[in-house]
């Protein structure tokens, strides 16, 4: 293994997704480099979340490869992938609503911790009386910043913003070297929003190198103030890749988020 | 995009309705011409073809009968989201229901002697305890639905308790009425005329012997089919409940009242599930095991057929597959013939997880 | 060390008084009968079947009410162990490969049955790869109308119609093994005096209307300690218990009537289980394991995302509720004497278990257990107690029974326990008001298990 693909993370090549005659994302190529934020944008409907779930193998691509730390993982089942250190969060919360948000974030700390492997101990004795996972537990609740006081209450009744961030908490217990976030900020209101970036950077800032964030964002404010590079998605094609600065340049861009404004308006 | 999505789902969908429209055109023009040809030509039959030319009209007839009752099994499981344990009960109900009736509007024309034709005494008659039956038992699913499944919608368990109850309830007053299952009850035997419009049999010469009663029920049904396939396609209602069947959010986005549109369901699923009952009588008779068999068939088929955001054709077809394999068995393997219908539904499930029309 | 246990014991036994009272209640009851022709016997015989269904329902329960798993095909789970009993305790001879099995030693049999159970749950559990929800229902239900089709069909390993007559093992017909029974029961019951004692020492010196001090009992009871006062205590209470025990299980004993045995002992296995699987079910659930498949019923796919590998979750469920319902069948077999396909592998053993854990309560653990109880003790009683109030109309039974369910999804429509615990916080509230607090709950439960079995048992006399 050379340095060069010890340094990308992940690597699609020409992945393609077919729904009977709607291609949602067309031939992307894209590469991550290790310990990098990224942001997808793109209109509505450009393939953004379809992409996110070809890389958590949540669909098998029609076609194309995908690689992870060099290992071809184009076939592996979603469990698997999570195993290895992709992790993601949903654009629609998705959360275990009956168990509370301590349960929540220990059911994802135990994934990583039993390895994909059940003993018969693991049958019998209380899942409260392993302290590792317990410890994590508080650990992972801090860095995002989760109200203590409700993480005994199922995650049901929390509030909007304190989901979002047990959605988060949930992606980092499986210790991920990968993290997607699917429009972290969906559906909250002005003054939430700082709080969940925060959160975010907070992330970021305590495992710094060890983990490469790629984010989906429709609001361009999140978007400048958190990641370093932006990929474009249009109608499922990749259209333009670089820093903020140059993608509020480029004219492709602008093509496709005003041209889908006009058909809007026709 | 979503415009696009749109037109091509429509199209699909005008594609598939006009293909199955047709095919029931061969397929019934299909019949005729086989019967006008028999009727022509003298043919010796051997075993055989004979066994298979029974097997096949006792099938359809059988099928047909099956998806009469099932259809109303699958609108409600589909729309409403409701395993109805009742629906054999209401099947069953609806055949001594059709019975009774039909016994008592013969004595009523005969006494008013309105009509002197025993054809038309026997047809009225008929005619009057379907519209009956299927009325009674709309106004029983209705009643049902609206004074206790209605505040359970989402409780799985609860409905399956209330009509499980609902089953037993019906069940055993019939068998208090009625009498235990080892009775059965047929129309002519019992009838004042001792005649049945439709009854007799068709005689294709060496053999080939068919009820008259089966082929009504091979051409009702498949009239039945078309007519519904046209309600789902064509009308607003039909077009409400086969959205609602496939995404239960969008009816209500589109501010149908879902409420009155379950309502309406259950008294249609009751309904067909009584009609159905009415039309078996004349052929199979009443009997007041008929609740627990049939259920169990009407389960298999809406599975078969895709029990979640299925359409009305995979019923349709899974009823073709489970009739036909039972009645073909019946004459060509009788040993595996009450368990061929878990063998086919397994062989499907295991290729087709979500049956043949639905989304796994 | 010894110290470290004792303070163990004394911390289980303050959380889990109502547990151990109604535990200690249904151990004893046997040993209060003597008679050859009691109808406490018949009680007993009664609940036997309660239990064994009970077990039944357990596992539909872990299967439907824990992991979401709605299993039609639990009769080839029950049938499986009923059939396995039967093969190795009938008199008739049987073909080739069950052959090896017959006359097995009793716990042999057991361990073996439960084996089988575990191994046709996973291969059950196995479909449910490709197929969820109403998919895997009917797959599990075509699976086991296969198997009860093939005993109908082969009468010379089913018996035909007339069925396998099952023996009953020599092990229940045994006075030994109700010995070793009764000698559990009495230490069921010092449990429960210790408890008793342990209760009284540390509640009474509380008032009972300060509700503050009463927070702390529990605190105390931890810290309970022995001291001759109530060890002397304890002592009475056995001597009590003991004099009521002896002159009835010691007329027993010199009897050579041993068929007399059969009954308490088949009571003591079904109860036994019963506590077993009660006891293992509830660890389940706050294990790592139950931890995932309540997940699993909420949201697989999420599940699937934080890396476990749900399909082998679900197996192994399916492969427990095997074991499990596979016990129940082998409990049952030897009590109903004469397996038929009907009675063993019908359809109507999966709707029945489901209609036990429905009408007790999903999800609940001692929901589909009570359920069980109500609706089997309906489906015996219920034509009687009819026909005694309004004469000639018995045969009604089954239709009020359906009134019944009906009126139980009205008032309870979470099942009975589950609607209690839905509001548990408002009648633990109303309870506070009146001043009875958690610690006080095992008395109300000791004297309601008294009044349920009391009046069961003027039903059944």
């Amino acid at each position: 293994m050379n340095s060069a693909t010890n340094d990308i993370i992940l690597q699609t090549n020409k992945i393609t997704k077919k729904f009977g005659g709607l291609t949602a994302v067309n031939m992307v190529d894209v590469e991550i480099e290790r310990g990098s934020v990224k942001t997808i944008i793109g209109p509505n409907g450009s393939g953004k979340t379809t992409f996110f779930n070809l890389i958590t193998g949540v669909l098998p691509p029609t076609e194309g490869s995908i690689l992870f730390n060099g290992k071809d993982i184009t076939n592996s089942p979603p469990h698997q992938r999570s195993q290895h250190g992709i992790s993601r969060s949903y654009q629609i919360t998705n959360i275990f609503p009956y168990l509370t948000a301590f349960e929540n974030i220990r059911l994802s700390i135990q994934g990583h911790y039993l390895k994909g492997k059940i003993k018969l101990s693991d049958i019998i004795r209380r899942a409260g009386d392993i302290e590792v996972l317990h410890n994590e537990t508080y650990g992972i609740a801090d860095i995002v910043g989760l109200d203590p006081v409700r993480l005994f209450v199922p995650a049901t009744l929390l509030p909007h913003a304190e989901q979002r961030k047990l959605e988060i908490a949930m992606a980092l217990g499986t210790k991920p070297s990968l993290l997607l976030l699917d429009e972290p900020t969906a559906g909250m209101s002005v003054e939430e929003i700082p709080e969940v970036i925060d959160a975010i950077l907070r992330v970021k800032e305590r495992f710094g190198k060890d983990l490469t964030v790629i984010l989906v964002e429709h609001k361009m404010d999140v978007v400048m103030r958190i990641s370093e590079e932006i990929i474009v998605l249009s109608n499922g094609k990749k259209i333009a890749q670089g820093q903020p600065q140059e993608i509020k340049e480029n004219k492709d861009v602008l093509q496709a988020y005003l041209g889908s404004t006009d058909e809007d308006l026709i | 995009m979503s415009i696009e999505t749109s037109i091509y789902q429509k199209i699909k969908k005008f594609i598939l309705t006009s293909r199955i429209v047709k095919i029931l055109t061969l397929v019934i023009i299909l019949i005729l011409s086989i019967y006008w040809a028999y009727s022509q030509i003298e043919i010796s039959v051997d075993a055989f073809t004979l066994k298979f030319g029974r097997s096949i009209i006792d099938g359809l007839a059988y099928s047909m009968l099956l998806f009469l009752m099932v259809s109303g099994f699958f609108v409600i499981f589909g729309l409403c989201d409701v395993i109805n344990f009742a629906h054999g009960a209401f099947f069953m109900l609806g055949g001594f229901i059709g019975y009774e009736i039909y016994l008592a509007s013969e004595i009523y024309l005969l006494d008013t002697a309105f009509l002197n034709n025993n054809f038309f005494v026997s047809l009225l008659a008929f005619f009057i305890a379907c519209i009956g039956t299927a009325s009674i038992l709309a106004v029983i699913g209705g009643g049902i639905e609206v004074f206790t499944i209605k505040k359970y919608y989402g409780n799985v368990t609860s409905q399956i308790l209330l009509t499980i109850g609902f089953m037993f309830i019906i069940a055993k007053l019939a068998e208090i009425i009625w009498g235990a299952p080892f009775q059965t009850f047929f129309l002519d035997s019992s009838s004042q005329l001792n005649y049945f419009f439709l009854g007799g049999v068709i005689n294709l010469g060496t053999g080939l012997v068919f009820e008259v009663y089966q082929i009504f029920l091979i051409i009702f049904g498949f009239l039945f089919a078309g007519g519904m396939f046209l309600v789902f396609q064509k009308t607003r209602v039909g077009l409400q409940i086969q959205a609602g069947i496939e995404d239960a959010e969008m009816v209500e986005a589109l501010g149908i009242n879902i409420t009155r549109l379950f309502t309406l369901v259950f008294m249609v699923g009751a309904a067909l599930a009584g009609l159905a009952g009415v039309i078996l009588v004349p052929w199979l008779g009443a009997n007041t095991g008929h609740g627990t068999t049939y259920l169990i068939f009407a389960f298999v088929i809406v599975v078969v057929g895709g029990a979640h955001y299925g359409r009305f054709e995979g019923t349709f077809f899974g009823a073709l597959i489970v009739g036909m394999s039972i009645k073909f068995c019946e004459y060509f393997f009788p040993d595996i013939s009450s368990i061929i219908v878990f063998i086919i539904m397994s062989v499907i499930l295991v290729f087709k997880p979500g049956g043949l029309t639905g989304e796994h | 060390m010894s110290y470290l246990t004792l303070s163990k014991i004394d911390k289980y036994l303050s959380k889990n008084r109502v547990f151990i009272t109604v535990v200690a209640f249904l151990y004893f009851l046997p040993l209060l009968t003597a008679a050859e022709t009691s109808s406490l016997r018949t009680l007993l015989h009664t609940l036997t079947l309660i239990f064994t269904f009970g077990i039944l329902a357990m596992s539909f329960d872990l299967q439907l009410g824990r992991s979401g798993l709605l299993n039609f095909g639990q009769a080839l789970l029950f049938g499986v162990g009923a059939y396995m009993f039967a093969f190795i305790f009938t008199n008739k001879a049987m073909p080739f490969p069950i052959s090896l099995i017959s006359g097995l030693p009793y716990p042999f049999a057991l361990f073996l049955t439960i084996l089988v159970g575990i191994f046709v749950g996973a291969v059950m559990g196995a479909t449910t790869d490709r197929l969820r929800g109403t998919g895997f229902a009917f797959i599990a239900l075509a699976i086991a109308m296969l198997v009860f089709e093939f005993f109908k069909t082969n009468s010379d390993i089913s018996g035909g119609e007339t069925g396998l007559r099952v023996e009953i093992p020599p092990l229940i017909k045994n006075q030994f093994t109700y010995l070793i029974f009764a000698i559990f029961a009495l230490l069921v019951i010092i449990a429960f005096i210790f408890m008793v004692v342990q209760y009284i020492s540390t509640r009474l010196p509380v008032n009972p209307f300060d509700y503050q001090k009463v927070n702390e009992i529990t605190e105390k009871a931890e810290k309970f300690e022995l001291t001759s006062r109530k060890i002397g205590l304890m002592i009475l209470g056995l001597i009590i218990v003991g004099l009521v025990v002896a002159s009835n299980v010691f007329s027993l004993f010199f009897t050579s009537k041993r068929y007399l045995f059969t009954i308490p002992v088949q009571y003591y296995l079904a109860l036994t289980s019963m506590v077993v699987v009660y006891l293992f079910i509830q660890r389940l659930s706050i294990s790592p394991f139950g931890r995932v498949i309540t997940a699993i019923a909420q949201n697989e796919e999420r599940v699937q995302a934080l890396g476990y590998n749900t399909y082998r979750y679900k197996i192994i469920t399916v492969a427990i509720a095997g074991g499990i319902a596979a016990l129940s069948g082998a409990l049952f077999s030897p009590y109903i004497r004469t397996l038929d396909p009907h009675t063993g592998l019908g359809v109507e053993i999966a709707i029945d278990a489901m209609i036990y854990t429905i009408v007790g309560g999903l999800g609940t653990l001692i929901g589909p257990f009570l359920g069980t109880g109500v609706v089997v003790f309906s489906e015996l009683r219920l034509v009687d107690l009819i026909e005694n109030i309004f004469p000639g109309f018995g045969e009604w039974w089954l239709v009020v029974l359906g009134v019944l369910y009906i009126i139980i999804v009205l008032f309870f429509p979470y099942g009975i326990v589950g609607s209690l615990q839905r509001r548990s916080r408002s009648l633990k509230e109303t309870g506070r008001q009146l001043f009875i607090y958690e610690h006080d709950y095992w008395i109300f439960a000791l004297i309601g298990t008294f009044l349920v079995f009391f009046i069961m048992f003027a039903m059944v006399s």
